[in-house]
């Protein structure tokens, strides 16, 4: 047990932290109908070393090892996503985001700063696939910190709200083109 | 509805039609949800959303104050706090007042409210009667949860970036202690005893158990993944732990020390509390927008009541706790 004042102690702590983050996660979530059978839907979307065959912005999957995929962007730079649970049964993965390539560094706020493909931290998804009306709906869920972990102001594409609109646009361009092609007569 | 009637240097004050947490009444939880700038006030016994109310900006934190006449709720990205303070009956009057760079934890003892700053790595000491700040104590890193232990006169404070938990001797900060805990500690719980202190700690899954009287962690206890905060029962006999990334509770027998059960709740809890009489555990579900109430008699799930997006109750929310 250290004995010390905890006043002293702020001066000992490491200043950053890997995992810190803002007082407010985000979350999103998008859906879509798609007039085909729920197993259908799943054979695509639950095949996690898949995605960049029915997302747009994904070039090509390359698997790690079982459990872990790197995706390479279609304007580049990649994201290596680590699966979490998937379950066939009720047609639901999870994974999280391990780590993302890097588009620039720059200076903010006096101190050097990394601007990554995402503007997000922490970031984990549920992808499921459940029977609608007619056909099934594909539901993409996911949680996250924005991109700046310090307090505001924010730079420049690393505030929540950016944060919030990369991600749904992620989410709206890949269910449409699920959409589109597996609606295709 | 709401009436403005003061607004200016930043105090804002606003009359609100609701229940006031009045001792002798039915429990109410108290639940920020963050994501909607809004606090839903839950009959828990009749199991109905009975009210919400408008407060800062993405309020996280809450605490019903000992005195049953006040709740208190930190807008984290409002940079302010929000006091609930009963009127009459059927009303209560919100004062809502700038505070530190990014308030989350918040809890009160008889006069004082006390709210860690995530930013500040600091604890402010804001006096209830006059909503004044009078002290401010430095503690670790990223101050999550806090608790103020009366009977000891002391504080507990979770700091998440740093590991550790500080012991803060309210009579005498710079007497203060801070000891390793897991990793990423953040929600914390006193049992009634107050002789053990419970860390939860986000990284390393586990619990840290903590001897009021030695300051030592003589047990860490196996929980789930990306454990957030918990609770423990009148009798001292368990604790109930949330589980953000299984949507589950644990609970933990305390006098084996181990987990017992896990209990299947909303997508991602966060907040816990428990009534006064020990018989219903409130869970909150950021991600699911609701709480699950859990029958703690027979560790099932009793009801569902959709509270807002992003709900987090963050602290003691249920009246008469």
């Amino acid at each position: 047990m250290r004995n010390l004042s905890v006043g002293l102690l702020l001066l000992l702590v490491p200043i950053t932290n890997l995992f810190a983050h803002g007082p407010t996660r985000q979350q999103v979530t998008e859906s879509v109908s798609i007039d085909a059978p729920p197993q259908q839907v799943w054979a695509m979307v639950g095949n996690f070393s898949a995605l960049h065959e029915w997302h747009p912005a994904i070039a090509s999957t390359e698997m790690q090892d079982d459990k872990t995929r790197i995706l390479s962007l279609a304007q580049g730079g990649t994201i290596t996503e680590e699966l979490k649970q998937i379950d066939d049964a009720k047609m639901m993965l999870k994974y999280r985001i391990a780590e993302m390539s890097t588009v620039e560094t720059f200076e903010f706020a006096g101190k050097p700063l990394e601007r990554k493909v995402l503007p997000v931290n922490t970031y984990s998804a549920t992808l499921s696939v459940a029977a609608g009306d007619t056909g099934s709906t594909v539901t993409w869920k996911g949680k996250f910190y924005r991109g700046y972990l310090l307090n505001p102001p924010t730079p420049e594409g690393m505030s929540d709200k950016d944060a919030v609109d990369a991600i749904t646009a992620v989410y709206r361009a890949g269910l449409d083109n699920l959409k589109s092609m597996l609606e295709k007569p | 509805m709401c009436t403005r009637l003061l607004s200016a240097g930043g105090l804002h004050v606003v009359l609100l039609g609701l229940l006031p947490a009045a001792a002798a009444a039915d429990p109410l939880a108290y639940i920020t949800n963050q994501l909607d700038d809004n606090v839903s006030v839950i009959d828990i016994e009749a199991r109905a959303l009975v009210g919400t109310h408008p407060v800062g900006h993405r309020p996280a934190g809450v605490y019903v104050c000992p005195d049953s006449k006040h709740v208190v709720v930190s807008n984290a990205e409002g940079q302010s706090i929000s006091v609930f303070t009963a009127k009459t009956k059927e009303q209560a009057q919100v004062t809502t007042i700038p505070l530190g760079q990014g308030p989350v934890g918040i809890t009160c003892t008889q006069s004082h409210i006390y709210v860690a700053d995530w930013y500040e790595h600091l604890v402010r000491v804001v006096e209830i009667a006059s909503l004044h700040t009078v002290a401010t104590i430095a503690v670790g890193q990223s101050p999550a949860g806090v608790l103020a232990d009366p009977h000891r006169n002391r504080l507990y404070v979770a700091n998440r970036d740093s590991d550790s938990v500080s012991i803060i001797d309210l009579a005498d900060t710079q007497a203060s202690t801070e000891i390793a805990v897991g990793d990423a500690p953040f929600g914390l719980a006193l049992s009634h005893s107050g002789k053990q202190l419970f860390a939860v700690n986000v990284r390393s899954g586990d619990v840290s158990v903590i001897d009021t009287s030695t300051l030592r962690v003589t047990a860490n206890i196996e929980v789930g993944t990306w454990p957030y905060c918990a609770i423990v029962s009148p009798d001292d006999r368990r604790l109930f732990v949330t589980n953000q990334e299984d949507d589950t509770v644990s609970v933990i027998d305390l006098e084996i020390g181990r987990e017992l059960t896990t209990i299947d709740v909303g997508e991602t809890p966060e907040g816990i509390d428990i009534s006064a009489d020990g018989r219903w555990v409130i869970v909150v579900n950021w991600g699911s927008g609701n709480v699950t109430v859990i029958d703690a008699e027979v560790l099932t799930v009793a009801d569902t009541i959709t509270s807002g997006r992003g709900s987090r109750g963050f602290g003691r929310f249920i009246t008469t706790h």
